[in-house]
């Protein structure tokens, strides 16, 4: 037996707008997921390039017996870049995982997708920013401090390259090596550089709809108080 | 939808779901609530008309009001305004 009128029936057909909104937020959707995985991808150069400085620090240091601050900063900057990479595979993973959830459950939706899911999906998406939103403003600050790094193993790279000279017969192997791993680290920090923005540009986003929802508490709380017994 | 969500978000998840009879059971696993929770929410939407009770069997089971319905317009409204007011993030 059921008590009351009871809510039945489908709900609402999707409209032009709903469709929409369905469609920017799949693509936002899709760019955060991107930019996660690009992230994840960075965390691992990071701490690969990384532990490749410690080593061939160490290596030169025992073959050549000389243990100068060059190359102690250098087995120095090898660690930085190896903390950096692994909390930043850490931050990655952890928000990704989240956003992956989201992505998978929206793309199995059949469309059209009517405005009471995408709105479902919206709110979802703000309870992942709520939970998140420190942990992306880290991973904002460590592709920050990713890129920096990056472009300064790039610079070393090049003043050894430089300091080398160039060689009587011609370029060689030795001689390329460092311009191409500078090539490889300043690509790296510029695209690393970016991808900070991005998140900040994705936090921001998120920042201004969360105040925008709270605007919306006061006509939620109206509608609550009208439709009330 | 799990995470750190405002009760207005949780009134809806559950009138939406209450499209159809539920259990209180089913409501809580659905909506990720805890028992007390639970219990709380529902006893709100159900003192404010927003659900009514229904039996079926021996099973009591929670039904939206069709006073529900223009919580769930707004909402749905408000939120979807959200990305038609601020512009998306884009790659």
């Amino acid at each position: 037996m059921i008590h009351g009128t009871t809510l039945t029936g489908p709900p609402p057909a999707a409209d032009g707008l709903q469709e929409n909104v369905a469609a920017d937020f799949a693509a936002e959707l899709q760019s955060f997921f991107v930019l996660c995985l690009l992230s994840l991808v960075f965390g691992s150069l990071a701490l690969a390039f990384g532990l490749q400085f410690i080593l061939s620090a160490l290596l030169a240091m025992g073959q050549t017996g000389d243990y100068g601050i060059l190359l102690f900063l250098r087995a120095l900057a090898g660690w930085a870049a190896a903390v950096i990479g692994f909390r930043w595979i850490l931050s990655s993973a952890k928000v990704l995982s989240g956003v992956n959830r989201i992505r998978r459950d929206f793309r199995a939706l059949e469309r059209p997708v009517h405005g009471e899911t995408v709105a479902g999906f919206i709110a979802r998406m703000m309870a992942h920013y709520r939970e998140h939103w420190k942990t992306i403003w880290r991973m904002n600050l460590i592709a920050t401090l990713g890129g920096c790094l990056f472009l300064a193993l790039g610079i070393v790279n090049l003043v050894q390259g430089i300091s080398l000279g160039y060689p009587a017969g011609g370029p060689d192997l030795a001689y390329l090596f460092p311009f191409v791993a500078a090539g490889i680290n300043l690509a790296i920090g510029l695209v690393s550089l970016l991808s900070s923005a991005w998140f900040r540009s994705y936090a921001r986003a998120w920042e201004r709809r969360l105040i925008e929802a709270s605007h919306s508490e006061e006509a939620l709380e109206k509608s609550m108080e009208q439709g009330g017994p | 939808m799990t995470g750190r969500r405002t009760p207005y978000e949780i009134y809806w998840e559950i009138l939406v779901f209450c499209r159809a009879p539920r259990s209180f059971t089913g409501i809580i696993n659905r909506c990720d609530l805890n028992s007390k929770t639970g219990q709380e929410y529902i006893g709100f939407l159900a003192g404010k008309g927003y659900l009514s009770e229904a039996k079926e069997g021996e099973r009591t089971c929670y039904v939206s009001t069709p006073k529900a319905s223009g919580y769930i317009e707004t909402f749905t409204l408000l939120y979807q305004s959200l990305f038609e007011k601020i512009p998306g993030f884009r790659l």
